[in-house]
């Protein structure tokens, strides 16, 4: 059965056809709400009421992307998730706590020694990309993620976030120089071939 | 490459991803041979987006696939909410209700009565005073200023129960009053809507920890 099939049996209620759909898409829905809230069990949790709201709506999908549809109703979901969480406590990156005393939280003093360095090394990458990504504001992080990470074309993400094309262009830019400033901070962690020019 | 106009920021970015129009790419190549700045710029975008692209992507932790109990299912209104909702409702329909009556009550006044006009302070301060001039009329018919003010031929001969009525009519401001602390009706109004849209999204969120797998 082909995706507009699945829809079309999903919106007279066939819940074994709307799961399939699910399957299809978790993985997509999944990476944006980790990428945009920067943890785990938070973006499960998302996901899973995302698709909730998904299935309950799908009365209101008139055709077009699905896929588009599906990451407006991701990203919507992460958007009240970090209003509700505003004052969520996280995880710093800097060395020291706000009192000054050693994070003994920070992701660079897990155990590592059963890993091999090139996985550690890719995991210090990865913690400060999503570091940097989390500092942008949430207008910029939803467009680089989608666009950069998910590797979705501006069109595409312009569908997904009902935004005017030459919006998409200048939140893509400005949120690609912020991170380049930001990812300048961890010249060290970063691979030769991706050290940028201080 | 912070010096970069945001034109040239903007345009560096499209044309990195293959956005720009063919006529507007082939001019930023050209200012790209030229301009040294311009193509740092164009290299630092490309391996920020490049490191970017290496995210990897994580594996879900579970299967996001609802249950089939969940088909057709929908949590009812919690019975407390809606109480809280339909008072929240009312008390803003009578307050506004009473707020209307009180200003065409005003604006009545103000354009019927010239005694009204004459005398402002009453009407917005004072509360007890026509009352208490209506109650002394029935008792003991003692002239107040409001008395004096009517024309002769209207409150020399009528019998002490017209005079009463025509006071009544003249100072409506008094019953159109509203209590200053009805003005916090609105926030009541609202804190109760605020309370009964938690109760509402509290049982939602147990409707979905319940009704969703977590295979």
């Amino acid at each position: 059965m082909d995706e507009l099939s699945l829809i079309r049996a999903a919106q007279q209620g066939d819940l074994e056809a709307f799961n399939r759909l699910v399957l299809a898409y978790q993985g997509m829905l999944f990476n944006v709400a980790l990428r945009i809230l920067g943890d785990e069990d938070l973006a499960a949790d998302v996901t899973q009421e995302a698709f909730l709201s998904a299935f309950r709506g799908l009365h209101a999908y008139r055709g077009g992307s699905f896929k588009a549809w599906l990451l407006r109703t991701i990203t919507n979901a992460c958007y009240d998730e970090l209003r509700r969480n505003k004052r969520r406590p996280t995880i710093s990156l800097e060395p020291e706590t706000e009192e000054g005393e050693e994070n003994e939280n920070a992701p660079w003093l897990a155990d590592t020694t059963s890993i091999p360095q090139q996985e550690i090394e890719q995991r210090e990458l990865e913690h400060a990309i999503q570091h940097c990504l989390e500092s942008l504001p949430m207008e910029f992080r939803t467009v680089v993620v989608l666009a950069d990470i998910q590797g979705l074309d501006y069109r595409e993400v312009a569908l997904a976030l009902r935004l005017p094309l030459g919006t998409v262009k200048s939140r893509l830019a400005r949120a690609r120089l912020r991170l380049r400033d930001c990812l300048q901070g961890f010249w060290e962690l970063l691979p030769t071939a991706f050290r940028l020019e201080r | 490459m912070n010096e970069l106009s945001s034109r040239d920021l903007i345009q560096l970015s499209a044309y990195l991803d293959g956005e720009l129009r063919p006529a507007e790419a082939k001019r930023l190549e050209q200012r790209l041979a030229e301009e040294d700045a311009l193509q740092r710029a164009l290299e630092d975008l490309r391996q920020t987006r490049a490191l970017l692209r290496q995210m990897p992507q994580r594996h879900p932790p579970r299967n996001f696939t609802l249950k089939p109990r969940l088909r057709g299912l929908r949590p009812p209104f919690p019975r407390t909410a809606l109480a809280l909702s339909w008072a929240s409702l009312a008390i803003l329909l009578v307050f506004f209700i009473a707020l209307g009556s009180r200003l065409f009550g005003d604006l009545s006044i103000a354009s019927s009565s010239p005694m009204a006009v004459a005398r402002p302070m009453e009407i917005g301060g004072g509360t007890e005073e026509p009352m208490m001039s209506i109650q002394s009329m029935e008792g003991t018919l003692t002239p107040t200023p409001e008395i004096a003010y009517f024309p002769p031929a209207e409150t020399a001969s009528p019998a002490p129960e017209m005079r009463a009525m025509s006071l009544e009519e003249s100072s409506p401001v008094s019953e159109s009053r509203l209590p200053s602390w009805w003005f916090g009706a609105p926030i009541v109004s609202l804190l109760l809507l605020g309370i009964a849209f938690g109760l509402r999204r509290a049982q939602l969120r147990a409707f979905q920890r319940r009704f969703m797998s977590r295979d």
